[in-house]
């Protein structure tokens, strides 16, 4: 079996985007193996002003100044198109046309190139007109109700970005293999309030079914314990989780009940649930819990307290500074 | 631009996945799988995927694909099993750990018979991370990668859409479809393995990396925020460090004398321009709010149900069923009862 770490090793992706799911999706192609090209407008990307994000949707990239304004920036846009399998842009509706880049054209170029735009709202449908953030996405896609209910606050890690980075990265690989395939490549829009909805829609489904983020479950939900740890239990219908639970806690006389018991009287018995986490300090809970090897419970942890691999790759590079490969890259595709 | 050939959908019509796995990361990944044109062949257990007990998240998860009952702890079951997997491009399950190898369906053993096969396995916390094999879903991912803390500011709650599942199926079908680009120019497949909890742990360290600047959860800034209207309505404002939106913000609400601010002042005196822009929009309805607003290219929005626009560039829905338990055993059976060797779909160069 070959190393699964680098399979888009040969793959040269030309990457106009900037900011956020642009820049995430063509990094997840650059962890996989692909070179990404990076061609940035005088100034660079306006996300270097972010170094968290920055760092974060950059690794693993070359970076080449290119000034779209200019002829010579246009000719090393169209070669470095001409000899890449996907190029992606983050530009409004209409400015790739205007600057000779849209898909027409660099398909002309090159009949196997994939085109994709991300955008936020979408070229066509509701808003298409308006600018946005992350925000305004998740507002707009139903998402920011699906996961912060009726509350005035807002979500404190970037959805929209990564699950649009995400799925552009998932749609430019699947057009790439068939475009390697059929010899013919294709345009592709992914819009971040358009996979936000996606998501938020799945959600919407779960409304009706015990999981629904809605519906109050006896043992499934974040308790506090009495040293003010948080902690998740995740029991939903299963009959063999909610016996060890209550068997771990001390909840004798709640044993008995099945699901079709305990759920509906989860208003009554929720209490009882919070009650009994909450005597206990999280150390004496790991050593109840201990026994019972199908408690589905953890601890809420901060981001990066545990190290889980398995994950997405990661990048091996830092990112490029502003063109810091440009003189290699122009002398590669303009000689 | 109708003579743009579209990558839409059916760019992976010739390739065949084996699906054996059951309830939501698993399932999401071969979902799209299907809908990007993948032949999807979900092999279920008797009693089939436990989440057809919810039959609203079954479908969105399952729709398009084929249902065939294979009881594996029969022999004759595994070797139907090994069979089509022998067939297949991609092969996925989401068992706990060794019991693929129990089966012979792991990714050595289908190696053997079936070289460029891609073999993708979906974890809830990976193998040999620290919870081991205990049980959860996607809450209690949620919970150990981070992901659940930084999404929420204050008191974490329960999130109404599964984020785990829809990210980690998602990263498992990139991953997928990487490895098969591969194996098609070597013929030689990959074992990838994919863990929910480590694919949250990367939104959640993104996250944490904004912390303390203007994009972070309950940074004080005035231009981000979600208001109401006077008939309640929520609506989100988003302005980060464009002045000019905020100028924009400031003509529609009617705060002349605070148009001018900078984005420095805007930001120390957070509280009482966010009082002030609820002043104004607690003055109008949302139809009001809609044309003042509306007029200007600001970034805005109202906070909307899911599904209540329909927004293009996600991934087109086909309108596809999903399949009832065992809907395709008898057809399935036909088509890849064959006794000799197998037939690859397609050949990889040598």
């Amino acid at each position: 079996m070959a190393n699964p770490g680098t399979p888009l090793e040969g793959v040269v992706i030309a990457d106009h985007t900037i900011l956020g799911p642009g820049p995430y999706a063509t990094e997840l192609l650059a962890r996989l193996g692909a070179r990404v090209i990076k061609l940035e407008a005088p100034g660079g990307d306006p996300a270097r002003r972010i170094p968290g994000l920055w760092n974060a949707f950059n690794g693993d990239k070359e970076s080449a100044l290119c000034d779209l304004r200019s002829d010579e920036g246009r000719a090393l846009a169209l070669a470095v198109a001409a000899r890449a399998d996907a190029f992606v842009n983050s530009w409004r509706p209409g400015v790739a046309e205007r600057l000779g880049l849209g898909a027409p054209a660099l398909l002309a170029l090159n009949p196997a190139i994939v085109h994709c735009t991300l955008t936020g709202f979408g070229s066509t449908g509701p808003l298409r007109a308006r600018p946005g953030h992350e925000l305004n996405y998740l507002a707009a896609s139903g998402a920011l109700t699906g996961i912060m209910g009726e509350s005035l606050d807002y979500p404190g890690l970037p959805i929209g970005d990564t699950a649009a980075g995400m799925f552009a990265a998932l749609r430019i690989v699947s057009a790439i293999l068939s475009a390697r395939t059929t010899g013919i490549g294709g345009e592709i829009e992914v819009s971040v309030a358009g996979v936000l909805s996606e998501f938020a829609s799945i959600g919407a489904s779960a409304d009706d079914s015990i999981v629904s983020a809605k519906v109050v479950n006896p043992a499934y939900g974040v308790f506090l314990t009495a040293d003010d740890r948080r902690v998740v239990l995740g029991v939903l219908d299963e009959q063999p989780f909610w016996d060890a639970l209550c068997d771990a806690l001390g909840l004798e006389n709640l044993r008995p009940l099945t699901p079709a018991e305990y759920i509906p009287r989860a208003e009554e018995l929720r209490p009882l649930v919070a009650a009994a986490v909450g005597r206990h300090t999280l150390a004496d809970l790991e050593r109840l819990f201990e026994p019972h090897a199908n408690i589905p419970w953890n601890t809420v942890e901060a981001a990066d307290a545990v190290d889980i691999p398995f994950g997405v790759p990661q990048a091996e590079r830092r990112p490029p500074d502003l063109d810091a490969d440009g003189d290699r890259i122009r002398a590669e595709f303009l000689a | 631009m109708t003579d743009t050939p579209s990558a839409e959908s059916g760019t992976l019509e010739d390739v065949l996945v084996v699906d054996a796995t059951t309830r939501g990361p698993g399932p999401y990944a071969t979902r799209v799988l299907a809908r990007l044109g993948a032949r999807v062949i979900k092999v279920e257990p008797p009693l089939g995927d436990p989440s057809r007990a919810m039959p609203q998240i079954f479908q969105e998860f399952n729709a398009g694909k084929e249902s065939v009952v294979c009881a594996l702890d029969t022999a004759e079951g595994r070797a139907f099993a090994r069979g089509l997997a022998g067939r297949a491009h991609v092969f996925v399950h989401s068992w706990p750990a060794g019991r693929a190898a129990t089966f012979g369906l792991d990714a050595a053993a289908l190696a053997e018979a079936n070289p460029g096969l891609v073999h993708c396995t979906i974890s809830g916390y990976g193998p040999g991370s620290p919870l081991g094999d205990r049980p959860g879903q996607d809450l209690s991912y949620l919970a150990a990668s981070g992901a659940l803390a930084t999404l929420y500011p204050g008191e974490p709650q329960i999130p109404g859409i599964p984020y785990g599942d829809t990210l980690a199926g998602t990263q498992a079908a990139t991953r997928i479809l990487a490895a098969l680009l591969r194996a098609r120019s070597t013929g030689r497949g990959a074992a990838i393995e994919v863990s929910v909890t480590a694919v949250l742990a990367e939104p959640a360290r993104i996250g944490r990396l904004a912390a303390g600047t203007p994009l972070a959860a309950g940074f004080a800034n005035p231009g981000k925020a979600v208001y109401h209207t006077a008939d309640d309505r929520r609506l989100v404002v988003a302005i980060l460090d464009e002045d000019a939106y905020w100028a924009g913000l400031c003509d529609a609400l009617g705060l002349a004398d605070v148009r001018t601010l900078t984005t420095a002042e805007r930001f120390a005196d957070a509280a009482a321009l966010r009082a002030r822009v609820q002043r104004a929009l607690s003055g109008m309805d949302a139809a009001e709010a809609t044309r003042r607003l509306g007029s200007r290219a600001l970034p805005w929005a109202f906070v909307e149900e899911p599904g209540a626009l329909a927004f293009a560039g996600g991934l087109p829905l086909p309108e596809d069923v999903e399949p009832a338990l065992g809907e395709h055993t008898a057809a399935v059976h036909a088509e890849f009862a064959v006794r000799d060797a197998p037939e690859r779909v397609w050949e990889s160069p040598r």
